[in-house]
């Protein structure tokens, strides 16, 4: 089994990329016209691959919430438990960087990114693929390119894939990770 | 426990983004609007809704909770 949160990812977050492998698959022309058009659409890719693993992560961690407070007693002091994880959650407002995920799972109980590198030794080569993606998310949004590392036409669909290859590996462990977290504090599984 | 699932995730939707609705918050029913849908994240895939409070003039506070915890305002 697997969170909601996942299979989302795997479902409905995952067509909505998949088609803008269609529509690249799908330009014609040649030259100079293709090449500017490959290059918006992996630009437009990393910005709405950067969103739906942002909306994965806040799936996650709505999901580890609600069975957290869940499990508190009297009932009356869950809606605090929930006010609380809600509260300032980074996720709502920020980018999915590392900083931001690791404050806002930590605050579930666990040091998450220990958890998360200790579950996968590839997720530290995920994680700085994170951090990518992440500034050229903010430079194609922002359109402020630094020119020393970050040159528009460096950026390829080849190089999308392999982040979106990272958040799928990070995903997987983030789902693992936190399935493991919650059996272990609330003595069964929640997926 | 596959049943109680199961219903959960078809029961048709109550209440939408927009609507007015309260909770109880600690010992005091209080008032908010609902600013998101987000879906089957609960326990058992039950519609978890997040909902936008204003406890004092200062301070606006988001918290999501399942949608049988809110009533129509």
């Amino acid at each position: 089994m697997a969170s909601t949160g996942f299979r989302r990812w795997t479902g409905e977050r995952a067509d909505q990329l998949d088609e803008f492998e269609r529509v690249l698959g799908s330009l014609t022309g040649r030259g100079l016209s293709r090449r500017w058009a490959a290059r918006q659409i992996a630009h437009a890719y990393a910005v709405l691959l950067a969103s739906q693993f942002q909306g994965f992560c806040r799936d996650l961690h709505s999901e580890c919430a609600e069975h957290i407070a869940l499990a508190v007693a009297p009932r009356t002091l869950r809606t605090l438990v929930r006010a609380e994880f809600a509260h300032a959650r980074r996720l709502d407002r920020g980018n999915p960087n590392p900083g931001n995920i690791g404050s806002d799972f930590n605050r579930l109980g666990l040091s998450f990114w220990t958890c998360v590198f200790r579950d996968d030794s590839r997720n530290d080569a995920r994680q700085r693929k994170l951090q990518e993606l992440n500034q050229w998310r903010n430079a194609i949004t922002h359109q402020d390119f630094d020119p020393a590392s970050l040159e528009p036409p460096r950026l390829t669909l080849r190089v999308v894939h392999s982040w979106r290859g990272a958040c799928n590996g990070m995903a997987i462990s983030f789902d693992r990770v936190m399935g493991d977290h919650l059996r272990s504090i609330l003595g069964h599984a929640s997926w | 426990m596959a049943a109680r699932q199961s219903s959960k995730r078809t029961r048709p939707a109550r209440l939408g983004v927009g609507d007015r609705v309260s909770f109880m918050f600690g010992v005091d029913r209080v008032e908010g609007v609902i600013v998101e849908d987000r879906g089957g994240l609960g326990v058992g895939g039950e519609r978890v809704l997040r909902v936008r409070v204003q406890l004092d003039p200062w301070n606006t506070h988001e918290i999501e909770m399942p949608e049988d915890e809110f009533r129509a305002a």
